[in-house]
């Protein structure tokens, strides 16, 4: 799904919800955190690489929400707002993680049978050099354009084009190879 | 190799949606819950003017009185004791960071032994990998007592379970295969 693809989910429940946690009501709030928490995890997985750091991640994203809800005017629907405080919150935690991390960690394991399928493809993915995963991450499945991209993980847009081509070169190859 | 529409395919048939392993709302709330504070002081301390010595004292002189005439005066209206009317629920809603972080890794780990059928013979040894985790996560939690609420630690005992999560996730999907 992309980030084009959220614009036109804003239905009338969902405003409702949103209404009341302005008014700090914990309970719509909640409501709101099991409605959207499995699009929030998936892009801080997708982009951390690390179940563990991902959850934290993801809680951080809901206490930035929480924090800035009376901020939220209505001027894009709540899924734009609340994607792009995900997606910057997750950018943060890759750049920290960018000088931490070792070439040599073990790779995590996606729990969970619902992935069926596309289970090998999720793998390869985190398998994926850390910044060619952060940006294809960020264009093939979050919609960015090469540009925004550039802007968000601070690098030059062609280094936005080659990572994403060597990172489906590298996809390719490892499909072919499993 | 695959072609580049056979890759935009798999790209396509991805979920949008990832399921933590584990329930993130209960910490999520004590976090909420401890911003919300960490808020209430801060303006607390902005706005007080009202708190201020001279104020203070009046307060404290109001507040003296007014529990003087209660004591005095007041008369229960019904002395027969209130029926206790439901039991008290264990909420994992109401508990502090700590208890929060080991309630939902121990109940995602129970679930995940309780879905545990066979291992296979590389995990032979797992429950002592098991109890070694378990030791260093006691070790975090006795430094806990004595800093209760300390970000380090509790982070660090997230970690711990999330390492520990993560084994035995292993174990438990090697006796699936």
């Amino acid at each position: 799904m992309l980030r084009s693809d959220y614009t036109e989910q804003s239905a009338s429940p969902m405003d409702d919800l949103v209404s009341l946690s302005q008014q700090g009501d914990l309970k719509a709030f909640r409501q709101l955190y099991q409605q959207h928490s499995g699009r929030v995890y998936a892009v801080c997985l997708r982009l951390l690489a690390d179940p563990s750091k991902a959850e934290d991640a993801c809680q951080e994203v809901f206490v930035k929400v929480w924090q800035q809800l009376a901020l939220f005017r209505g001027d894009s629907s709540f899924t734009t707002w609340l994607h792009s405080i995900a997606t910057r919150t997750a950018i943060d935690v890759w750049r920290q993680d960018k000088l931490l991390r070792l070439a040599t960690e073990e790779m995590p394991d996606i729990a969970g049978a619902e992935l069926g399928q596309s289970r090998e493809l999720e793998q390869l993915i985190l398998r994926l050099p850390h910044q060619a995963r952060a940006v294809f991450v960020l264009f093939a499945l979050e919609g960015y354009q090469h540009q925004e991209i550039a802007e968000l993980l601070g690098i030059a847009e062609g280094s936005s084009k080659s990572q994403y081509h060597r990172a489906r070169q590298l996809l390719r190859e490892w499909l072919d190879e499993n | 190799m695959k072609t580049e529409q056979e890759l935009d395919a798999l790209i396509a048939g991805l979920s949008s949606e990832l399921k933590p392993s584990r329930d993130l709302w209960p910490e999520l709330e004590q976090r909420l819950a401890e911003s919300a504070a960490a808020e209430t002081k801060v303006i607390a301390i902005k706005t007080n003017t009202w708190l201020s010595v001279p104020f203070a004292s009046a307060y404290v002189a109001s507040a003296a009185s007014v529990l003087l005439a209660v004591t005095l005066f007041w008369q229960p209206a019904d002395l027969q004791p209130v029926a206790v009317t439901a039991p008290l629920a264990f909420n994992p809603q109401l508990l502090d960071a700590e208890t929060a972080i080991v309630y939902s890794f121990e109940q995602a780990k129970a679930e995940q032994l309780a879905s545990m059928k066979t291992v296979d013979p590389v995990y032979a040894d797992w429950q002592q990998q098991m109890a070694q985790w378990q030791q260093a996560i006691g070790q975090v939690q006795l430094a806990l007592k004595y800093n209760p609420n300390e970000a380090l630690l509790l982070k660090q005992l997230r970690q711990l379970y999330s390492q520990q999560q993560n084994y035995l996730q292993k174990v438990v999907q090697s006796g699936l295969v």
